[in-house]
């Protein structure tokens, strides 16, 4: 039986640019599928973290993946606690992101002013009601959160570990803080979806401004997750989730979206970071671009063409993601693991290549679960070099 | 210098809602002589609210 120690250095090697004794996987499993699998409403498991951490421990029992699957809640007591208006929970207890626009186009001026101040002063109390309550309940809901966050984070975090040395996981982290392209934080925090791409069209200073602004802020916030310690490459990797690029005319990318997170990915790359990205949607038109970036990126793509992702970046970052996760839902084992074999024979030779879905499994009922067992087993089998 | 303190210098951030250690020892009144020391106290939770603030607050 493969122990924790050894798909450690599978990670450890991908990560570094060496070539592992197998592909490792990572299949992406969320809380609440392992929750609804145990049984759970996640309308009320999440607000605590003991039945989030049986229903991990059941998961991970029973599948031999390589890493720790189906932890990590979206933590909605935090989000109660600041009343926060752009996450919060569905009927069914899922968390949604509704797309609010808490920024009006006529305050450009004051965010490019002092984007900090803009945030604590304005933007915050729109988007959390609890902000806008006077003192003290204001500084309580904000340090309810701060400890909330704090206190549980730490209690998930050593469960988690001592979960992994339990069932032979992977430790080695592939994700230790979050970062954002400036362009997506403008659109996601301040002017929404559908407000950003209009801006670029009516206001293109002003966005051109405003993303100029964020850029030092999304370096300098990687930079705060070490708390002033000198990362290492190894163990401070920095996620950023794309969002809105693949949503904008190649020429609104190239002038409004691109630049400042490159400038972004090259200055937390410089100061001794590794990095994660995840490049949502179908990045084939925006493949080369990819180029431009530091050596080793590892980067989870969602939708694509494997062999020309493998061959246009491949060679100088490191890839994952890509297996329909569909096919679990309406294929029979043979399917599931033929498509296993496809994708490794594709990916797999050179190395810098971990296999996982091409979206994260995010609902009990999304999948069959005996295909997830297979194909886990068969990619430990398959993969081996 | 690291490449460290190098981004994070090109990376500066003035505002009111950020301190640096020169406003920390303004601000709070604190003798010149502590420029090092409030690093690893005031310095250590400025850095702290900017982390809080740009990922749990920007979510």
């Amino acid at each position: 039986m493969e122990n924790s120690e050894f798909r450690s250095q599978l990670f450890t090697d991908v990560l570094a640019g060496k070539m592992p004794t197998r592909v490792p996987e990572s299949c992406g499993v969320n809380a609440c599928a392992a929750l609804e699998l145990a049984g759970y409403d996640l309308r009320c498991a999440q607000y605590g973290y003991t039945k989030v951490l049986e229903a991990a421990e059941k998961i991970n029992a029973k599948y031999d993946t390589d890493t720790l699957i189906g932890t990590w809640p979206a933590m909605p007591y935090v989000t109660k606690a600041i009343g926060s208006r752009t996450n919060v929970m569905g009927a069914d207890g899922f968390m949604q992101h509704p797309n609010v626009h808490i920024m009006e186009p006529t305050e450009y001026n004051q965010l490019i002013a002092d984007p900090l101040k803009y945030m604590w002063h304005e933007q915050m109390p729109r988007a959390f009601t609890e902000f806008s309550q006077p003192w003290p309940l204001n500084a309580f809901a904000l340090l309810k959160a701060f400890l909330m966050e704090k206190e549980l984070g730490m209690k998930m975090f050593m469960a988690n570990y001592e979960m992994s040395l339990k069932y032979n996981k992977s430790t080695t982290p592939v994700l230790t803080a979050i970062s954002r392209a400036p362009f997506d934080y403008l659109a996601d925090y301040f002017r929404s979806f559908t407000g950003a791409l209009t801006d670029i069209r009516r206001y293109p200073e002003k966005v051109l401004e405003a993303v100029d602004v964020l850029k030092p802020l999304m370096v300098r916030g990687a930079l705060a997750s070490t708390a002033g310690n000198v990362p290492t490459r190894e163990n401070n990797r920095v996620f950023f989730a794309l969002h809105m690029a693949t949503y904008m005319r190649p020429k609104d990318f190239q002038k409004f979206w691109w630049p400042t997170f490159k400038e972004t990915i090259w200055d937390v790359y410089t100061a001794g970071f590794g990095i994660l990205i995840f490049a949502e949607e179908n990045w084939m038109q925006l493949l080369d671009f990819f180029d431009e970036l530091p050596p080793l990126c590892h980067i989870m793509f969602e939708y694509g063409d494997p062999k020309i992702i493998k061959e246009k970046v491949g060679k100088k970052h490191i890839i994952q993601g890509m297996y329909p996760v569909d096919l679990l839902k309406r294929g029979t084992k043979e399917e599931v693991t033929a498509k296993a074999k496809e994708l490794l024979d594709v990916m797999a030779p050179g190395g810098q290549y971990i296999f996982d879905f091409d979206k994260s499994i995010l609902r009990a009922k999304q999948v069959d679960w005996d295909n997830f067992g297979y194909l886990v087993d068969c990619v430990k089998e398959y993969g081996k070099y | 210098m690291s490449a460290y303190d190098e981004i994070k210098e090109k990376n500066k951030i003035n505002s009111e809602c950020f301190l640096t250690s020169e406003n920390i020892l303004e601000k709070y009144n604190i003798d010149p002589g502590a420029s090092e020391d409030v690093k690893e106290s005031f310095g250590l939770v400025e850095e702290m609210l900017l982390y809080f603030t740009l990922t749990t607050l920007s979510n």
